[in-house]
């Protein structure tokens, strides 16, 4: 009966265990890990975001254009660390203060960090439908185009930046709101995150007006 | 006789407990650590939450890993040992014995006076 006794122990030890067993969802936490990763990454690509803004925000007057693209350099490159490639396009727009009736200068830079070369790059302005093109801009370089416009009045017109690279082709449309006797700058970015585990993507533009 | 079969009784249940033990929790059944994932996740928050009160930036800038490390105290959770850098092109060299590390990346763009990116590293771990 004591032998036997034994047995029936190591019987209800089996069941203790078949229940923890049951009861520890091994799916359910490695989908809760995943989770978890994947909110992760979208937190560190909101910085990544909310720190651009910044840049632009804190660059007040203080050349807007160099400072974004001197953000994406550094970021992108400590990224690489991290086996994380961000990529994307970011299309800067500024113009100084607008006199009634008179000629002003818009100056746009794009900037490529798509990961590969602009075979073309198109750029029309829906002031006069002006447009200019570049081809071959490689990757971590940047264009400028310059056009010219004359309001008497508030206007928004749209700059439309059309590219083409060896794998994908794309169409922006940016609205450049103009006031009259106001500088402003536009910045269009469309960043892409890719890391091991997910692919963050967001389009966006910010606009802050300059003295 | 009945000493001899006692003890094969015995030594029966033990082998099928560890069997069913071995099947149920063997090597190809590893439990996937969310710990780390989790210190990853505070210690994003905490960071963040430096930076909304706007001293991470400064601090950044100035190098004053003490200050952040300082506040950081009470943004983590207890019993986690952490420590902060700040890479500029690279980082500065950093060494942990432990088999349970977390690290977390953050992105300062500057502030008003000095419009400079940076990057904080935050590592997490438990044990010495």
């Amino acid at each position: 009966m004591k032998g036997q006794f034994f047995l029936i122990s190591g019987l209800i030890v089996i069941i203790v265990l078949l229940l923890i067993k049951s009861s520890l969802n091994l799916a359910e936490i490695i989908e809760n890990k995943r989770s978890l990763e994947v909110s992760l990454e979208r937190k560190e690509f909101s910085n990544i975001r909310d720190e651009l803004m910044n840049t632009i925000e804190l660059s007040y007057n203080r050349n807007e254009t160099k400072n974004v693209e001197n953000y994406i350099v550094y970021v992108r490159q400590r990224l690489k660390f991290r086996a994380v490639d961000l990529d994307g396009i970011a299309i800067e727009s500024s113009f100084t203060s607008v006199t009634s009736g008179s000629d002003t200068g818009l100056n746009v830079t794009v900037m490529n960090f798509l990961g590969e070369t602009i075979s073309s790059l198109n750029v029309t302005f829906s002031y006069d439908g002006s447009s200019q093109t570049s081809s071959n801009v490689v990757d971590n370089t940047t264009v400028k185009k310059d056009f010219t416009f004359s309001t008497v009045s508030d206007v928004n017109y749209t700059l439309t930046v059309n590219y083409a690279t060896s794998t994908e082709s794309k169409q922006y449309s940016i609205q450049i709101p103009v006031e009259i006797g106001k500088s402003k700058f536009i910045g269009f970015f469309d960043l892409r995150a890719k890391s091991l585990r997910a692919e963050t993507k967001d389009e966006f533009s910010k606009v802050v007006e300059t003295a | 006789m009945k000493g001899i079969l006692k003890t094969f009784e015995s030594v029966v249940a033990i082998l099928t407990v560890i069997t069913a033990f071995l099947i149920l929790f063997g090597a190809g059944e590893k439990i996937p650590d969310v710990e780390t994932v989790t210190w990853k996740s505070r210690g994003f928050d905490a960071l963040k939450s430096l930076d909304d009160e706007s001293e991470l930036a400064s601090w950044t800038l100035a190098n004053d890993t003490s200050s952040m490390k300082t506040e950081l105290a009470s943004l983590l959770p207890l019993g986690i040992n952490y420590d902060v850098v700040v890479c500029t092109q690279t980082c500065p060299s950093f060494s942990i014995s432990s088999e349970k590390i977390a690290t977390v990346n953050y992105f300062v763009a500057g502030n008003v006076t000095d419009i400079n990116p940076r990057e904080v590293v935050l590592y997490l771990w438990r044990g010495t």
